[in-house]
């Protein structure tokens, strides 16, 4: 049995010296978290206004074009949860605070990362934010969220080729440009994704923005909701349901909450096919149309 | 919990310390680890299921005593009747309820008459096909007096819900596996050596073979009106190795995780890919189902015996039933009427036992016709795996019938990458391993110790290489 132990460990140690390796050199390539939690915990005393969300905003909101002080702390596929603790790690730091802006957009009450298929993202809020995401240990290590395969060129492309591996602007915004795809496809396998039967995560995603009004309203911040715009073949394959039971929740918990706003652009004809980089996300001609939309919003100056 | 997982890959060192810990104890305190392991590890699931384990074990248990009480022709057929139903009765619910009840609405409407009746929002027990059998088994080895019933209940609930093979098998008889209960298990080096290297062989056939081809078998089936014959022939090879990888590879890390703890397990796949004919397929597939179909439903019905009507209908009962048992949909039905169609001339001429042994036995290479018959049962089981994937019995004929068009001889659409090499190095390590009980059991045994290791080292990195996909096991939904 002793023998057995020792010759399995023996066995078993330079695996396990490998991936330990592996992953201290995974952990200090920089990356949009660890760079976002660096400039928050650096800056939070000095932002103004305060975008959260997933890729609609992290694509679709330059704080460049805003007035105020602004950073973008949108990541890709982060839930609504995770704007929450995000909110409730730096609510004490976030001195100047005036608002917040935060997509509720048709997946937003449905969907959960945690639970998503990209789950494999909520190992970043673990290991970078320092937010307990889930209980699930693979969120706890960079080599046991993703494949040997694609962690090696990580480090490859990092250290080998020395690549750029922050995808956003000093300010948060995802910079990154990609060739347009066909808008009339993405749309509707996009739609197709957002679309749920049924979400268990309803009701706790609802209780979640209000508990983000509610910490805006103690912090006496105020909380502009928008839905991002989408193409119209996005538009078209949504479900009728889904959406209103949104809209209708929206609705709701901005009368509940006098610090709160609404604005819809999901078919706000002012975005062209030329504003998207495919059927739900806005290429940098788009995202600087609804970021100067969003700042008049906020300067009280009247929409055109 | 998943076996390719980071928690059981916490969970089993801490159960194997802990249960070795206790050998030199009472064995019923060994046995009730096991107990709290296996419900633990179902739990981790969810815990709410556990109930009908529990309740499907002091079923059985009660009736195995009451059984034991009574001589009675009678009482002894209502106790069976009893533990059948019930058994039965949470598998219908869970398993065929809405599909019934969907099909008494199709055929009602046929008739012009619209039924409003609401399908359940039911969630299917994880493994509940597999332990239902488990305990069946039991009940009616005890009923048929050829298994004595058990009074040791820890025993009895350590054997229903036996962590390794409690969500997807093999499906273990009573009378192989409850006597391993009774007796102190002593730990035993090669043994466990050999189990670690089963589990690791399991773990390259689940994560680097099986979850590789889901990728790509999901893309083509999902898409399959985009792509032409050539590509869904395609899929339907990627399907094909994914089911037995997964399937096969959860058996070995099944087996060999019992071994560790000292038990043996019956072999449910030898290499069932390099049969001769469908008869030897099905002797060497799932061959825990198989046998337990065969001694509790095809041997009672008379099995091979009385005229060519009754062979011929008991081969359809128990392919059709076989089909059946994997899911509420038409396609497994479909999936194992067509193995019947395969099977029963083989049976009706009686050569359905004329290919017994290892194919090729001695030899490096199989004779020409031996390759010829390999690959016709292979192509068959290709096939037949369709309807086993497709979504309904339409979409699995419009796939065939590309298939079968002269778009078969069109370039293919999808870019593969290396999955068709690690699919040849794969069926090599297997041809080569295919005398014993799983492939790469004495493979490189004998070589120098840095060859060996190097060689299970390459097989941990190739798992590491392609892990991240964590596609569920494909025969937890059954």
């Amino acid at each position: 049995m002793k023998n057995f132990n020792l010759k399995t460990i023996g066995f078993l140690m330079p695996v396990v010296l490998a991936f330990l390796a592996l992953e201290a050199l995974i952990r200090y390539i920089p990356n949009d978290y660890s760079y976002k939690k660096n400039y928050l915990d650096d800056n939070a005393k000095n932002i103004e206004t305060l975008i959260l969300g997933s890729s609609h905003s992290y694509y679709g909101i330059n704080p460049e074009y805003f007035k105020s002080t602004t950073f973008n702390a949108s990541h890709i596929s982060q839930s609504i949860d995770l704007d929450y603790k995000i909110l409730q790690k730096y609510k004490d730091d976030l001195t100047k605070l005036e608002r917040i802006v935060l997509p509720i957009d048709y997946f937003t009450f449905y969907y959960r990362l945690s639970t998503g298929v990209e789950f494999w993202r909520g190992k970043n809020y673990d290991i970078y934010y320092h937010i307990n995401n889930s209980n699930r240990i693979t969120d706890k290590a960079e080599i046991l969220s993703i494949g040997l395969k694609k962690n090696i060129k990580r480090v490859k492309t990092h250290y080998l080729k020395t690549e750029e591996s922050i995808t956003c602007s000093k300010l948060g915004y995802g910079y990154i440009e990609i060739p347009q795809v066909s808008l009339e496809e993405t749309g509707k396998s996009a739609s197709l994704r957002h679309t749920y039967a049924t979400s268990i995560d309803f009701d706790e995603n609802v209780a979640m923005l209000d508990k983000i009004l509610k910490t805006a309203e103690d912090m006496e911040v105020e909380v502009i909701l928008l839905t991002s715009p989408a193409y119209k073949s996005y538009v078209e394959n949504l479900n009728s349901e889904q959406l209103k039971t949104t809209l209708v929740e929206i609705n709701r918990l901005v009368q509940k909450y006098p610090n709160s706003r609404y604005y819809n652009f999901l078919t706000d004809n002012s975005f062209m096919d030329l504003d998207f980089r495919d059927a739900d996300h806005l290429n940098s001609s788009g995202s600087k149309k609804l970021s100067l939309k969003l700042d008049y919003i906020i300067e009280g100056d009247s929409l055109n | 919990m998943l076996f390719n997982s980071i928690d059981f890959a916490i969970f089993l060192p801490i159960v194997f310390a802990l249960y070795w810990l206790l050998k030199n104890f009472n064995l019923k305190i060994q046995n009730l680890l096991i107990v709290a392991a296996s419900y633990l590890f179902y739990g981790w699931w969810d815990w709410r299921f556990l109930s009908l384990i529990l309740f499907s074990t002091i079923v059985d248990y009660t009736v195995g005593v009451y059984l034991s009480k009574t001589s009675h022709v009678g009482k002894r057929k209502v106790l069976l009747w009893t533990s059948i139903l019930i058994n039965l009765g949470f598998l219908g619910f869970f398993k065929y309820y809405n599909f019934f009840l969907d099909n008494f609405i199709d055929a009602f409407s046929l008739f012009g008459a619209k039924l409003e009746v609401g399908s359940l929002q039911v969630i299917l027990p994880v493994g509940i096909s597999f332990y239902t059998f488990q305990t069946l088994s039991y009940t009616i080895d005890v009923y048929r007096k050829t298994l004595k019933p058990t009074k040791d209940f820890i025993a009895f609930a350590a054997f229903v819900s036996f962590f390794p093979q409690l969500v997807a098998g093999p499906i273990e008889r009573a009378s192989n596996l409850l006597p391993q209960f009774y007796k102190k298990r002593e730990f035993n080096h090669s043994k466990a050596v050999d189990g670690l290297r089963q589990i690791l062989w399991g773990l390259f056939k689940k994560v680097v073979i099986a979850d590789n081809c889901a990728e790509y078998a999901n893309i083509i089936f999902n898409n399959s009106d985009d792509y032409s014959g050539s590509t869904l022939f395609l899929g339907a090879l990627f399907f094909t190795f994914q089911i037995y990888g997964d399937f096969s590879g959860y058996s070995d890390i099944a087996i060999g995780t019992s071994r560790l703890f000292g038990f043996n397990l019956q072999q449910n796949f030898a290499f069932p890919y390099f049969s001769r004919d469908i008869a030897e397929f099905w002797r060497r597939w799932h061959i825990s189902l198989s046998t337990w179909f065969r001694d509790y439903l095809y041997i009672p019905l008379g099995g091979s015996r009385g005229g060519v009507s009754m062979k011929i209908r008991n081969t359809f009962i128990i392919f059709i039933v076989s089909g059946f048992w994997h899911g509420a949909n038409w396609t497994f039905i479909v999936w194992g009427a067509l193995n019947a169609v395969y099977f029963l001339p083989l049976m009706l001429s009686n050569k359905n036992r004329q290919n017994i042994g290892v194919v090729a036995q001695g030899n490096y290479l199989p004779s020409i016709n031996e390759f010829l018959n390999m690959s016709l049962t292979f192509f068959l089981s290709v096939i037949a795996w369709v309807f086993f994937r497709a979504e309904n019995v339409s979409h699995a004929l419009s796939y065939l019938s590309e298939i079968f068009s002269l778009s078969l001889f069109t370039k293919m659409e999808v870019r593969t990458g290396n999955t068709l090499t690690l699919i040849l190095v794969f069926v090599i390590i297997e041809w080569i391993g295919r005398e014993s009980q799983y492939a790469i059991e004495n493979i490189g045994i004998k070589w120098k110790r840095p060859f060996r290791l190097a060689f299970y080292y390459a097989l941990i990195v190739a798992i590491f290489w392609f892990a991240g996909k964590e596609q569920q096991f494909i025969y937890f939904q059954f």
